[in-house]
């Protein structure tokens, strides 16, 4: 039976998931959904996720791998619904073929770039590229996808090819 | 985003009323033809024909005793928290599968008796136009098939993903 205690402990770990990582799940739901408005309906989504499955949290790992997991999850039940309804092909990194980046294309262009690679990755290798491009380490990341510490590391230096390939001229334009 | 946790609150109850509202239109569709075939068993007087009715509406009651015991099965909540994201991915993908891997058995199946004994009655007495009812027996002969076979084919594609997603989790 829930207590009142209970869904105070709910809440308030929601309050401080949503304050520590509400700008992660914002760029997540970017990394799943093209759409401005259907990003809107997905992070809701994984916020209503996060609230519900906090009942459930339980310690046994940190509140971080919690929080991205629900989100990486919830985000993924999307993805099979949305294929079911406008099916999509979509690639794994290493059927990445060569993006056509211009040597003088600008940040902003750079990212909408890859933000549309990402969009396109199978829901595995998006959750790497995404967990990695927002700091986790191998190991975090493996904790949160369930995949061995060499798929992980496989997976990570694809990633790391693609950028140098396909970005490389962005950052030379930078400096 | 900020949201406020009375409007999760309110959002999570409009969630599941959403999920209710699906399975009572399950419900309802299966009712709908539970109704239809009774008014054709009260309807006529040949032993056959009832007999094929009767069958129709078992297989219907079948459908709803289906749906009653396993449900619309969705992923709990805490499920998202505690399990890592390529298990999760594989469980969602492996309901979808069991789900239309198993309509031919405990949709389409139970009516098959019921609609081949009906079916075969009219082709051989027809009420009108025998070539009515042939084209009609071949028309549904041909729609289940075609349902059946396009399930059975995203089923199999749905258990490729899910061993390729193994082999992923066996990667060293």
């Amino acid at each position: 039976m829930t207590t009142t205690s209970d869904v105070r402990d709910k809440d308030d770990l929601y309050q401080q998931a949503a304050s520590e990582y509400g700008a992660a799940l914002a760029r997540l739901a970017r990394g799943y959904e093209a759409d401005p408005d259907k990003q809107r309906d997905l992070l809701q989504e994984i916020h209503i996720s996060l609230w519900r499955s906090l009942e459930g949290f339980d310690g046994l790992c940190s509140l971080r791998t919690w929080v991205y997991r629900v989100a990486h999850n919830a985000a993924t039940s999307y993805v099979i619904r949305q294929r079911r309804a406008r099916p999509q092909m979509l690639v794994s990194l290493d059927e990445v073929e060569a993006l056509p980046i211009e040597s003088e294309s600008d940040r902003q262009v750079a990212l909408n770039q890859l933000t549309a690679l990402i969009q396109r990755l199978k829901p595995t290798d998006r959750q790497v590229i995404l967990a990695w491009l927002d700091g986790m380490d191998a190991a975090e990341i493996g904790d949160l996808t369930g995949l061995s510490p060499g798929n992980v590391a496989t997976k990570v230096h694809r990633i790391k090819s693609i950028l140098a390939r396909d970005f490389q001229g962005v950052r030379n334009g930078r400096s | 985003m900020r949201i406020s946790i009375e409007e999760l609150r309110v959002k999570a109850a409009k969630f599941n009323r959403l999920i209710r509202w699906r399975n009572v239109r399950e419900y309802v569709a299966a009712l709908i033809v539970i109704v239809w075939a009774g008014a054709g068993l009260w309807k006529v007087h040949d032993p056959v024909e009832r007999i094929a009715f009767a069958l129709l509406m078992a297989g219907a009651a079948y459908y709803m005793w289906h749906l009653k015991k396993w449900g619309s099965a969705m992923s709990l909540p805490t499920d998202m928290g505690r399990t890592d994201c390529v298990r999760f991915y594989q469980s969602e993908l492996a309901r979808q599968r069991d789900l239309v891997g198993g309509i031919g058995k405990w949709a389409i199946g139970p009516m098959i008796p019921g609609l081949a004994l009906l079916n075969t009655y009219l082709i051989l007495f027809p009420p009108t136009n025998r070539r009515f009812s042939v084209v009609s027996a071949v028309f549904q002969a041909a729609l289940i098939s075609t349902i059946g076979w396009l399930n059975l084919r995203a089923a199999r594609r749905l258990d490729r993903r899910i061993k390729e997603l193994d082999r992923e989790l066996g990667s060293v």
